[in-house]
């Protein structure tokens, strides 16, 4: 899916989810919802920083360091990217 | 299929320590690298502090990859390094063990390798390699000119913010410098290129790591944390385009994607005759203190080794 597809329509979860998965070279299968980055997943700030920074370039939008502490799991990932797409 | 030999057989190597090949089967390879601390490399990587190049992890995976090509028959063209990401330092006195995989992907042409490097302290890092078609670079279909304009940094001002010294200190000039954004600069390779013996091409190792060189020096410039050392956490999205062979000057263009205050993300390609030869869509890197590179049993359980990582 484009970007453009991606911001004009309702943000499809699973296209996050296996834009995660694919960062993190796991199955998208393990990415669940509530998956903790950290506890779950083993992924460190750095890892966590690649993620954010993959998600920025692929929706064209600006998270920042406030906000990315605050993201722990797909959920929260999400979350933003629907309010920043809004 | 067995690939096995009765013993240890040595890899060609000019720039990083010898490899011996451990095990070898029709889907995969095992090389142990030996890692003396009297390779030249460590006089410039760093002065003060040995240790070894992270790209060099890459290099000893694609040596190993190339290896069992060679073993099988075949030649295949490193196409991409997807991914490899480095979980912690390689220090004098270790063995380096790659474990490569070797698969055709589900989908595309070529050979997907999957690589675990490991030392007798754990695991040191992942890596991806693909072998196969190299497309052109997009980039190349609307070059952007660049004169030859005076150095705004030489080699003296690169020493000043870089701490790699010859033979590992691969940028040789910064041509322009746009604080915080971008850096143009660039390497110079001699006629007599230690590192194309028999005529082959300039690893393709060596030129991510002058990139990414290129990234300190901005980094560097921007942030002024001199008592910083730069540390690799990932590396993504390489795409290789063509062969460096022979003399050549070959340009670094660096953008900064995001800066924190202990990491920095950015993206760069490289170009020589005009043509892009490598991009690099990521790359991860932590500025910490120059301790944070010592092994955790010499400095306590504070620093994991997640967190410590290969030195660029």
């Amino acid at each position: 899916m484009s970007v453009d597809t991606a911001s004009n329509a309702a943000l499809d979860k699973e296209q996050v989810r296996h834009l995660v998965a694919d960062i993190l070279d796991l199955d998208p299968e393990r990415v669940t919802d509530r998956a903790h980055f950290t506890r779950d997943l083993q992924v460190d700030s750095l890892m966590g920083l690649e993620v954010v920074v993959a998600m920025e370039k692929r929706y064209r939008i600006r998270i920042s360091e406030q906000e990315l502490k605050t993201i722990t799991c797909l959920d929260d990932a999400y979350r933003i990217l629907v309010e920043k797409l809004r | 299929m067995s690939l096995t030999w009765p013993n240890p057989v040595p890899v060609a190597t000019t720039l990083m320590a010898t490899s011996e090949v451990m095990a070898c089967d029709a889907t995969s390879i095992v090389t142990n690298t030996s890692v003396t601390g009297d390779e030249g490399f460590f006089a410039g990587h760093y002065p003060s502090f040995p240790i070894f190049p992270g790209v060099f992890l890459v290099e000893a995976a694609h040596r190993a990859a190339q290896e069992h090509s060679a073993r099988l028959g075949r030649h295949h063209e490193l196409a991409a390094v997807p991914s490899a990401r480095f979980r912690a330092p390689v220090l004098p006195g270790d063995t380096i063990t790659t474990a490569c995989v070797l698969a055709c992907p589900t989908s595309g042409d070529g050979i997907e390798v999957r690589a675990r490097c490991s030392t007798h302290r754990g695991h040191v890092a992942d890596l991806v390699l693909h072998y196969g078609h190299r497309p052109r670079s997009s980039r190349d279909a609307h070059p952007v000119p660049l004169g030859s304009p005076p150095p705004v940094l030489d080699r003296a001002g690169i020493e000043a913010v870089l701490p790699h010294r010859d033979p590992m200190l691969l940028v040789d000039r910064v041509l322009e410098l746009d604080p915080a954004t971008s850096l143009v600069a660039e390497t110079d390779l001699p006629p007599a290129d230690p590192h194309q013996p028999g005529g082959t091409a300039h690893p393709v190792s060596l030129l991510a790591e002058s990139l990414c060189q290129s990234g300190g020096i901005l980094l560097n410039l921007v942030t002024g944390l001199r008592d910083r050392v730069m540390l690799f956490g990932a590396l993504s999205g390489l795409s290789v385009h063509d062969d460096v062979v022979g003399a050549a000057r070959v340009r670094h263009h660096v953008r900064m994607n995001r800066l924190l205050a202990d990491a920095a993300v950015f993206s760069g390609h490289c170009t020589a005759a005009g043509r892009t030869v490598v991009e690099i869509e990521r790359v991860v890197v932590a500025l910490r203190p120059p301790t944070a590179l010592r092994p955790p049993t010499e400095q306590g359980p504070s620093v994991t080794p997640s967190r410590t990582r290969a030195a660029s």
